[in-house]
């Protein structure tokens, strides 16, 4: 398959994700780990797996996705 | 004696791009070429086999050395001529009785190929340089690689992925939850990375790769919008 440069985004979901992870794992020691969090962990790495194989204009739609959700 | 190399990539389901990668030679590497062995400029005819098993065996040949840079193998030029296809001895050119089902074929066939068929491909390369006389050629060496063409399903699953990752006001009705998507989400994934795995498991013989690619292509059919 093609790869496509994503142009850092896969980058930046990875800086995300990973500070998402950091609140959550905090959280679980508090016993409050959030079901809500891991499933956006999740829905960020999916999206981090198949970027590359998408086209430009794929990409530019899951960035304007992960912007309006995540602020990434 | 030479021990020639290649790389071989496929794009966009329907080409194949061949690469003579044979390093020069080295005390590292007393395969390559130069030295005790002819020199890469020498060759002057490379053939390239692909073996798609029931779908057919094909040769390639072209006056090709590594300074020609890559070589570009195209489905739309190669006449389909299945081994067990009930049309392989109609005496025409191949159309599309009992063809019809395998993937990457047009409807009608039209006798040439439209894409690589999914499975196993063994990349036979043999090079030769001039040979004693004009019209004859001498062996070198060869090369025998087994690559797993994964391109129509990879194409499939990339597009499901793409609907269950639209934005909020263009939500695939494939999924009517989030549990739902999430759930499909995960066994996408499981289908992919299985499908990657399968491309470079060198346990999986070529039984197997067709198994595992019928298999994912059974269940992507059925969450397929």
């Amino acid at each position: 398959m093609r790869i496509t440069s994503a142009n850092g985004l896969q980058e930046r979901i990875i800086k995300v994700a990973s500070e998402l992870d950091c609140e959550n794992i905090k959280l679980a020691k508090q016993g409050k780990a959030s079901d809500e969090i891991d499933n956006d962990l999740f829905e960020m790495m999916f999206i981090h797996e198949f970027l590359p194989y998408w086209n430009t204009g794929q990409i530019r739609q899951k960035e304007c996705l992960l912007n309006d959700k995540y602020n990434i | 004696m030479l021990i020639p190399d290649f790389q071989i990539t496929q794009q966009d389901c329907n080409a194949l791009i061949f690469k003579d990668v044979t390093p020069a030679y080295s005390p590292q590497y007393p395969g390559g070429y130069g030295a005790l062995n002819v020199d890469a400029d020498e060759i002057i005819l490379t053939k390239v086999s692909l073996d798609l098993g029931i779908n057919g065996y094909y040769s390639f040949e072209r006056k090709f050395n590594q300074t020609g840079g890559d070589w570009t193998i195209n489905a739309y030029d190669i006449p389909y001529a299945p081994v067990k296809a009930g049309c392989s001895d109609c005496g025409v050119p191949c159309g599309c009785e009992g063809c019809s089902d395998v993937e990457g074929l047009d409807p009608d066939c039209g006798g040439y190929m439209t894409g690589f068929p999914e499975g196993c491909i063994v990349v036979k390369m043999e090079v030769f340089t001039q040979g004693a006389s004009e019209n004859t050629f001498q062996l070198q060496g060869t090369k025998i690689k087994r690559i797993v063409s994964t391109c129509f399903k990879d194409k499939k699953i990339l597009e499901i992925a793409d609907k269950l990752t639209l934005g909020e006001d263009c939500h695939y009705d494939f999924y009517k939850t989030k549990e739902k998507r999430r759930e499909m989400m995960q066994d996408l994934m499981l289908a992919w990375t299985k499908l990657k795995l399968t491309e470079n498991e060198v346990n999986c013989d070529c039984e197997c790769v067709a198994s595992r690619i019928k298999q994912i292509g059974i269940y992507l059919d059925s969450i397929y919008p």
